[in-house]
């Protein structure tokens, strides 16, 4: 085997066993690795009754075909299994430098089930793997149990680790890489903090990786990195990070505002962008392992309320999250609020979110202070955002922190009153920072469609719709309008197949956007060694979707799911959006049959699944 | 006609705020090419706060922001 190396750790935590399993060839072939190689280890031996937090739960990290390589985008990783936020299957994707080390430690996964009877820590040091007491790491925050994992196993390990949102069972809880590369969505954190398992450490003694074509891989690894690195977009995002541009989303409405209930704010553009954080706080720009493109934040707040040191900075999402979603234009408190999270191990996303979500309820007297502990939920109230509800989440604290910690699916269902309609999520996953009725409506249908909920990075069609994806090799030839419903589907289908390859490759988005078709090919065929053609590799990611619908399909998830909330399809409120609606269902149906999927089910016909090698899978649905 | 054209976001880049005299017929399409912003990016024209097809014909008088969708996740 090339590239991959066929093994996976398997760890059951119950009994501290430790054993290798090889991976068939051919799971690689059809599922690519990372999040389809994880669904596929999952549908065969998982089990869909198990609950997300319980110790039989199965947990999975998984590198691409391509982590370790000295390219660009290249070394991401994933995490797999039941959502404890969604109840369905998800996975969350992290860059950084975990994915290269696991794999030049031998290993293309790790899969865990079990519970540790006290809390630990996996040891991965080449072929010696050890669990290792965590007791003294339990109870603190990330940033801490980094550096003392980094003293205690030199600076050259690797790691990931939860924070105390996991270890509470907060069901948005992340797991950081490095302290601040997050696989942040879906709460894998407390999946592991179920476990008792605070962190995983790898370290490798060697560097190495087998190709089948290295001379063509360094052939075409000298044409990618200068092309990824020097790209427009690229330099954008080294020079002032993934908020580059949010201005181009401000005056489109694009960037949604209080809840979603604005797509317009006179100053926002200004105040959130990324040159304003870069003329504010940058100090540094960092990157993920072997990528020249640097969009990584390193800021600190000299003074203020929120005055920091110098450590990790904001993504646009959490930008957006902690910022205007919230009601708050304040670049330093979303700083501030960026460090707790990360030193909580909490998904700054679903967590804003889910206090936008609040915040209106509240308003609307939906949620009383006798629901929040007498705490009084406002628009731009960044104090108590940053001093109450962000500790009281984390710890569970008090009846808001239950409630919040929970997500905004389930602290709406506690609270009643219709509440469910101004949420913004579709199949209980949060919403991310572009509002398709002002960003595109194609990704009104993507969200949807998405199989961990609404998503931005299941596939590309945020960059679709913006025009930043050229596919000609495989019939893309669409000119998009982002706020029509022409074409989309079609689109979607082809984003949703790319999107799936990219997050089975565990390949960055930003990067991956100047890879054209003959050199995602050529990376396929000279790093593992596929021989495919471009018909083989889009196959691959329609299979990988496919395989992830009919998983959600015995997870209970039909097509009336694949939705969104009332509150993210009714015509923006104002701004340039303003009235215009999206024709969703339209959208749905066409998707539907272009997928061959069943109106009903949701899940594609015996004969889509016979087509794409899913005879067996299909079996078990139909 | 007199038209007013405003860069947002990274656009600045390429010209800043100004008035242009113009013949009749002009459109943001020809603005985007006249103010040598590169093809690859995904240009949206927003004439008196509303966003207009590229092809459309600009009036006298139109406050025109060349803005392009190019945005982070």
């Amino acid at each position: 085997m090339n590239a991959n190396t066929g093994k996976i750790i398997r760890l059951d935590l119950n009994a501290s066993a430790i054993s290798i399993e090889m991976l068939p060839e051919d799971d690689y072939r059809n599922f690519v690795g990372g999040s389809g190689l994880a669904a596929k280890y999952f549908w065969d031996k998982g089990d869909f009754n198990t609950d997300a937090l319980s110790p039989e739960a199965m947990l999975i990290f998984m590198n691409g075909p391509f982590s370790g390589l000295k390219l660009s985008g290249a070394s991401r990783n994933s995490v797999a299994g039941r959502s404890p936020l969604t109840g369905h299957w998800s996975d969350s994707s992290c860059g950084g430098y975990f994915a290269p080390e696991l794999r030049f430690a031998g290993y293309d996964g790790i899969v865990l089930t079990g519970k540790s009877p006290k809390p630990s820590v996996l040891l991965i040091e080449d072929d010696k793997i050890s669990i290792v007491d965590g007791t003294e790491y339990w109870g603190k925050g990330i940033e801490e149990v980094t550096k003392e994992l980094k003293n205690k196993y030199g600076k050259t390990c690797r790691t990931v680790v939860i924070g105390p949102a996991g270890e509470n069972l907060v069901k948005f809880a992340a797991i950081l890489n490095e302290g601040h590369h997050a696989f942040g969505r879906t709460g894998f954190g407390a999946v592991m903090g179920s476990k008792n398992l605070k962190a995983i450490v790898v370290k490798a003694a060697k560097k190495e990786m087998t190709l089948a074509n290295p001379e063509k891989f360094e052939e075409l690894r000298k044409v990618l990195n200068p092309k990824m690195k020097e790209a427009l977009a690229a330099s954008l995002l080294h020079e002032n990070g993934t908020a580059a541009n949010l201005e181009g989303g401000a005056f489109t409405g694009d960037v949604p505002i209080k809840n979603f209930t604005s797509n317009s704010w006179e100053g926002m553009a200004d105040a959130l962008t990324g040159s304003t954080l870069s003329e504010k706080y940058l100090t540094k720009r960092t990157s993920c392992a072997y990528c020249g493109i640097a969009c990584k934040r390193v800021v600190e707040v000299k003074e203020g309320p929120w005055a920091i040191p110098e450590g990790s900075g904001p993504e646009y999402e959490t930008i957006v999250s902690y910022g205007a979603l919230i009601g708050s234009l304040d670049l330093a408190a979303v700083c501030k609020a960026n460090r707790i999270c990360n030193d909580m191990g909490i998904d700054t996303r679903s967590s804003g979110v889910t206090i936008a979500w609040a915040m209106e309820a509240f308003e609307r007297g939906d949620l009383t202070e006798a629901d929040t502990d007498g705490v009084k939920l406002l628009w731009g109230d960044m104090e108590t955002v940053i001093n109450v509800v962000l500790p009281k989440m984390a710890k569970r604290e008090g009846k808001l922190g239950a409630l919040l910690a929970e997500g905004s699916v389930s602290a709406a269902g506690k609270i009643g009153k219709d509440s469910i309609n101004y949420t913004t999520q579709s199949k209980g996953l949060e919403a991310p920072m572009h509002d398709p009725r002002g960003g595109g409506h194609g990704m009104a249908l993507t969200y949807a469609m998405s199989p961990r909920g609404a998503c931005h990075v299941a596939d590309p069609m945020l960059f679709v719709e913006m025009g930043a994806c050229f596919w000609p090799e495989i019939g893309f030839e669409f000119v998009l309008e982002p706020k029509t419903d022409e074409n989309k589907p079609e689109a979607a289908v082809m984003s949703i197949e790319m999107g799936a390859l990219e997050n089975s490759a565990c390949f960055c988005q930003f990067a991956d956007r100047e890879v054209s078709i003959p050199e995602w090919l050529e990376l396929f065929n000279t790093v593992p060694g596929y021989n495919w053609e471009a018909k083989d590799m889009m196959k691959a990611g329609r299979r990988i979707f496919f395989l992830k619908r009919l998983m959600n399909y015995r997870y209970g998830l039909t097509a009336k799911d694949d939705d969104l909330t009332p509150r993210m399809l009714e015509p923006a409120r104002d701004g340039e959006p303003e009235g215009v609606e999206i024709n969703f269902t339209g959208m749905k149906e066409r998707f539907y049959t272009l997928m061959d999927m069943d109106s009903e089910k949701g899940i594609p016909s015996k004969t889509a699944l016979d087509e794409y090698n899913l005879s067996e899978e299909a079996a078990r649905v139909w | 006609m007199k038209i007013k054209v405003r860069p947002v976001g990274i656009i600045k880049k390429y010209f800043t705020e100004h008035e242009l005299e113009s013949a009749d017929g002009l459109t943001p399409e020809q603005l985007i090419s006249d103010l040598k912003i590169p093809v690859k990016l995904k240009m949206v024209s927003i004439v008196n706060g509303k966003s207009i097809p590229l092809k459309n014909k600009l009036k006298d008088g139109d406050e025109v922001i060349l803005v392009t969708l190019l945005t982070g996740g």
